[in-house]
């Protein structure tokens, strides 16, 4: 027999049931604020999404009540924001989306982006390249390092040192100081202009092995004629995986340039995607 | 053996009611028809008493230099003839008049080489059913004395009856998302159409859209959609539409995000009209919309 008074077990009862209803009734009441919150978004984007689209159409000057108030506001526009830049690639458009973001929401995602919270970090990371926030450039320097981020953290560190820090990225991507999936790798190199892939093919020999692979498979998939002298010169290289990588390439790229030919050559056949095929 | 039989009819169609009848197609069939009346500008050069013959030459020649499905009429007791170009507009009728005046200078009309035959000429382009034959008529043999008065090889114009009817066009958005649905509703919304109007509605998915029966009507209807949708996916509305009697009025582009060549040549082979890669250029948008109803009229 365990030697406890039913009284005792009682009270332990009763502490739990107290927990539990207190537990119960913090889900209820955060349940509610965040349909709160949301209710408040879909209200603002229902009433503001015409305007928005007048002012990032170029109908209006940017109105005052598109001046976000407060941080309900700023989600309901991270929301507008999100579904064009996912969806429409005007340039205009993208450029006053920029320009608004680093007016008005830099503050915001600053925050985010030193918060305790890794979703909400990832949230800020995300978001500096969605919406290109170039003023956030150096807190993100400063957030690369801290010891303790995460690999997802790190990647998409690098991923916004590629968009809007060029330079110093082609320098230190040779020494990439995390360690990158060949998933994770090709999808970076693959987001990246032909001006840095023609300024990395310079540094592909201080790349690790497996990461030269990579690179030249995605150069592959770039399907730029522009990398064939590149790939040519690596049939001499001293690495055979290499030189076998870059003669499949090479043959490839030849009968695109022999194909150009061709279609230059026959009547009416054009020329416009003979650089790029 | 047909040729042993002859008919004649009792009440036999006048020019009138034949150019009405493909007046009223003119709309139906959205082809435009032109009629061209030639004048002969110098008319005083001729023998009255030799007029008929060369009229009648003349009147040979456009029947033997135009189409099976162009109709020549001669207007009696004047050198003014009066010809139907079905299916063209006034650009193909002013490239037939400049080639019958390129043929008359360089070759001559049959058994009348030995003339200076010079011509002028109306033209009207006919977009509606409105108006009567008679006003047709008048403005057309108005026009063409004014050409004649002008000289020899001119054209005048008429516009009163270009003016294609106001038709009303269907446009369904499915897209899940409720911001960008509303983007492309504003972007045609805003889109100068010409004589088409737009009657929009949005959804959320293919299920909402099929079960609408929105989309069951006579109307021109086009119909923009993600490729993935909840509940019923792009792929399946654009197989349930082009499933549909007379589906060639129905316009499919399909949007993606992320689809391979095979997926989008599979959506095409399926009846899809255009595909957008997400994210698009909502211009592109524009002009395709625009290029696919300035497609509807010939």
């Amino acid at each position: 027999m365990i030697g406890i008074a039913i009284g005792s077990i009682i009270k332990g009862i009763g502490a739990l049931f107290l927990i539990l209803v207190m537990i119960s009734i913090y889900i209820v009441l955060n349940n509610a604020k965040e349909k709160a919150v949301a209710e408040k978004i879909h209200i603002y984007i229902e009433n503001k999404q015409n305007l928005w689209y007048q002012y990032l159409n170029d109908e209006i000057p940017l109105p005052q009540e598109l001046i976000p108030n407060d941080n309900i506001e700023i989600k309901a526009i991270e929301v507008i924001f999100l579904a064009y830049v996912e969806n429409v690639s005007n340039p205009s458009i993208k450029e006053k989306i920029r320009k608004y973001s680093n007016k008005y929401l830099r503050q915001y995602y600053l925050g985010l982006l030193f918060s305790k919270r890794w979703s909400l970090r990832m949230n800020a990371l995300y978001r500096i390249i969605s919406f290109g926030i170039d003023s956030l450039a150096d807190e993100c320097e400063k957030l690369e390092k801290r010891a303790k981020l995460s690999p997802e953290e790190r990647f998409q560190l690098l991923v916004i040192q590629s968009a809007l820090d060029e330079a110093n990225f082609v320098k230190e991507f040779a020494n990439l100081s995390i360690k990158l999936s060949e998933y994770e790798y090709k999808k970076l190199l693959i987001g990246f202009n032909s001006d840095i892939l023609k300024k990395l093919t310079h540094h592909m020999n201080d790349f690790p092995e497996e990461y030269q692979y990579y690179f030249i498979d995605v150069l592959g998939i770039s399907r730029s004629l522009d990398f064939l002298p590149f790939l040519e010169n690596n049939l001499s290289h001293k690495n055979p995986e290499i030189r076998i990588r870059s003669l499949v390439l090479s043959r490839i790229f030849r009968t695109f340039v022999l194909l150009g030919n061709v279609f230059r050559t026959s009547p009416g056949g054009g020329s416009k995607n003979a650089a790029r095929l | 053996m047909a040729s042993d039989y002859s008919f004649e009819f009792e009440y036999p169609v006048t020019t009138k009611e034949f150019v009405n009848a493909l007046r009223a197609n003119v709309v139906r069939s959205r082809t435009a028809i032109t009629v061209v009346f030639p004048g002969l500008y110098n008319v005083d050069n001729f023998e009255i008493a030799k007029m008929p013959k060369i009229e009648e030459r003349i009147t040979n020649f456009f029947k033997n230099e135009t189409r099976k499905y162009d109709f020549v009429f001669k207007l009696t007791g004047q050198p003014k003839w009066f010809i139907v170009l079905s299916q063209s507009g006034e650009r193909e009728a002013a490239a037939f008049i400049r080639r019958m005046n390129m043929i008359i200078k360089d070759k001559g009309i049959p058994e009348l080489e030995n003339y200076e035959l010079l011509f002028s000429a109306s033209v009207a382009e006919i977009g509606n059913d409105e108006g009567t034959f008679e006003e047709v008529l008048a403005e057309g043999m108005l026009a063409l004395e004014e050409s004649l008065i002008k000289g020899p090889e001119q054209i005048e114009y008429i516009t009163t009856f270009k003016k294609r009817p106001t038709e009303i066009i269907r446009v369904s958005i499915l897209e899940e998302n409720a911001v960008f649905r509303n983007v492309i509703h504003r972007t045609l919304e805003n889109l100068d159409l010409g004589h088409f109007e737009t009657d929009i509605k949005e959804f959320q998915d293919g299920y909402e859209f099929l079960e609408s029966n929105w989309y069951l009507s006579s109307h021109i209807h086009i119909i923009i959609m993600n490729d993935i949708l909840p509940r019923q996916s792009g792929l399946d509305v654009l197989h349930k539409v082009r499933m549909l009697p007379n589906n060639r009025r129905l316009f499919v582009f399909m949007m993606t995000k992320g689809s391979s060549e095979e997926d989008m040549i599979y959506a095409y082979e399926s009846g899809a009209d255009s595909y957008f890669i997400k994210p698009f250029n909502l211009r592109l948008l524009e002009v395709e919309i625009k290029r696919t109803l300035e497609r509807l009229w010939s």
